[in-house]
């Protein structure tokens, strides 16, 4: 009997190395070429191997400094994809702020649609409507201008973020507000004075989501600009593989320079990332 | 004056949110609706050629194989990939010690900005220098070209699916998983309850709603999948591997026919909308 017990937690433990194994396998070995194709010197990408044998940082150095002709637009890209975020955070956490309180503390005519419609912006695939926003923008004149390509992303960021927030707002005491409501406080003074100093977490994460959002845009990008020097890097990068003989190593160093800021954000705040529309359904 | 701050600070402050709905949802919309229902002269004029558009996409080919990509990449992708991370989020709400080990190594595919994660696979599966060809030689077996075949190409998309989303899945299971109260589980392991039958008893019920949800909302997004298709394969070989979305892209950007892109969008828009009314309706009530 005991013996019998002994060898099943040998075989046990056995399955569990497998599947912690099998599972590390499957997310390191992508990453693991990744990074050693990145390291290796020219000539070693084409004679095959699995370990670089002279590592070197030279493509890392040739992505920033851009001394190589496909490198030349990294960091300009670079600053687009900054400033794609940064023009989309402001939108997007101006208008969520507001219609997450308006959501979460004020009753007003059309609440419950207003929320509705925030789930069906939520859930709508955001591609499905690429044709009408280019017919729509080239209307307008709008075409080629990372302005026009914030106005998609903040589109499709703010309904989570607006659902956060809402949550967020619901869990704090409505005595605080009551206090202030009493002295003669007005309604935005309240939201400004009050609620956003005691949400500083949930802002921060959401501006990170939007950011991560932002960083990672590729379609709406490939739709409105034409011009290089205004390419955010995910489209200038992917261009690159369309040219004959992509620089697979340069190409490698500037993708781990890119993903590098949304990788340590999503450690920062990964909790927040997956909460929000489905904490809902989680209850019930 | 008074009483009636709440509401007009409501309206004030949802406004924005409002008009952004109606000016970049509902009137793209409309818009998509319409232009199916046109055609554009070189001229620049439209023409209103009734069912034309529907009429012609319904009966192309890559339109055809278009639907039957998406159904694959939903049947196939989006299943599996919630049946992993069902699975995954399961062993890691009962050996909770390795919990660490999925928030440290597990979520970085998600971490990963998207594209940049692409570029890579494209260059693991390349044809003269790629890793899986490079494994493959090791192994004695010759060159598999991965993109070039609609085979193996249709399934490295799906199977980047697996491997770039799996973790946001499973977090989001896991979360649903923990709060299920835990003495519910003790009580059963106490009565001498197995591994599978407390999975198929007591877990399984309570979280059956929460994972059809979840896949319900990953197949509405999957619908309108784009960058995985596109920098992959471009629809390629010969335009076999194309999607929904990618295929009205091509429609407008390479054969400038805005009219058969719009029909092709708005051919698959019915069984969007009502998967979305349903989560709605669901999430709401």
């Amino acid at each position: 009997m005991y013996y019998h017990k002994k060898f099943r937690n040998v075989i046990r433990n056995l399955l569990i190395c497998t599947i912690i194994l099998l599972l590390s396998a499957w997310v390191l070995l992508p990453l693991y070429w990744m990074i050693s194709t990145a390291v290796k010197p020219r000539n070693e990408l084409y004679t095959p191997n699995l370990l670089p044998k002279e590592p070197t940082l030279k493509n890392f150095i040739s992505v920033i400094t851009g001394d190589e002709p496909s490198m030349i637009l990294f960091l300009t890209q670079l600053m687009n994809s900054f400033k794609l975020a940064f023009i989309s955070i402001v939108f997007t956490m101006l208008i969520s702020i507001h219609a997450g309180y308006a959501l979460s503390r004020l009753n007003f005519p059309l609440k419950n649609v207003t929320s509705r419609i925030n789930l069906f912006t939520y859930l709508i695939p955001r591609a499905f409507l690429c044709i009408p926003f280019y017919i729509i923008m080239s209307w307008y004149g709008l075409i080629n201008s990372l302005e026009a390509v914030s106005i998609p992303v903040t589109v499709f960021s703010a309904p989570y973020c607006i659902y956060v927030l809402r949550e967020h707002f619901m869990s704090i005491p409505k005595e605080i507000e009551e206090a202030a409501k009493v002295d003669g406080a007005s309604i935005p003074r309240i939201l400004y004075t009050i609620i956003l100093p005691l949400s500083l977490p949930q802002l921060i994460a959401l501006t990170t989501f939007t950011f991560i959002r932002a960083w990672d845009e590729y379609l709406y990008v490939l739709i409105f600009i034409s011009t290089e020097e205004r390419m955010t890097v995910p489209i200038g990068l992917a261009a690159l593989l369309n040219i004959e003989a992509a620089p697979w190593g340069l190409l490698m160093a500037a993708s781990i320079i890119y993903t590098i800021p949304p990788v340590i954000l999503y450690y920062m705040f990964e909790k927040y990332m997956v909460k929000g529309i489905m904490a809902g359904a989680i209850k019930g | 004056m008074k009483f009636n701050e709440e509401k007009i600070y409501g309206l004030i402050f949802s406004l924005p949110f409002f008009i952004i709905f109606i000016i970049f949802i509902i009137y793209p919309l409309v818009i998509e609706i319409c232009y199916a229902f046109f055609e554009k002269e070189i001229g620049g004029k439209l023409y209103f050629v009734g069912l034309k558009n529907f009429y012609e996409t319904i009966n192309s080919v890559d339109f055809q194989r278009a639907v039957i990509n998406t159904a694959l990449y939903v049947g196939v992708g989006v299943n599996t990939k919630m049946l992993l991370s069902l699975l995954i989020a399961n062993f890691l709400n009962i050996r909770s010690r390795f919990q660490r080990f999925l928030r440290v190594l597990f979520i970085l595919p998600w971490a990963m900005a998207t594209v940049p994660a692409l570029i890579n696979w494209r260059w693991i599966f390349d044809l003269d220098f790629g890793l899986a060809n490079l494994l493959l030689k090791y192994m004695g077996y010759s060159n598999v070209n991965w993109l070039g075949n609609y085979n193996t190409a249709i399934a490295l998309i799906i199977l980047f699916h697996i491997w770039k989303w799996t973790p946001l899945w499973t977090l989001i299971l896991l979360s649903g998983l923990q709060g299920i109260p835990v003495n519910i589980i003790e009580a059963a392991k106490i009565d001498g309850a197995s591994g599978l039958r407390i999975f198929y008893h007591i877990t399984w019920p309570l979280i059956k709603r929460l994972y059809i949800l979840l896949t319900v909302l990953s197949t509405i997004w999957v619908l309108g999948q784009f960058e995985v298709v596109w920098v992959l394969t471009r629809g390629g070989p010969a335009q076999s591997t194309h999607v929904i979305a990618t295929l009205a892209y091509r429609e407008l950007f390479e054969l400038w026919n805005a009219g058969k892109a719009a029909s092709i969008l708005v051919l698959v828009l019915p069984i969007t909308i009502i998967l979305i009314l349903f989560l709605i309706h669901q999430l709401e009530r």
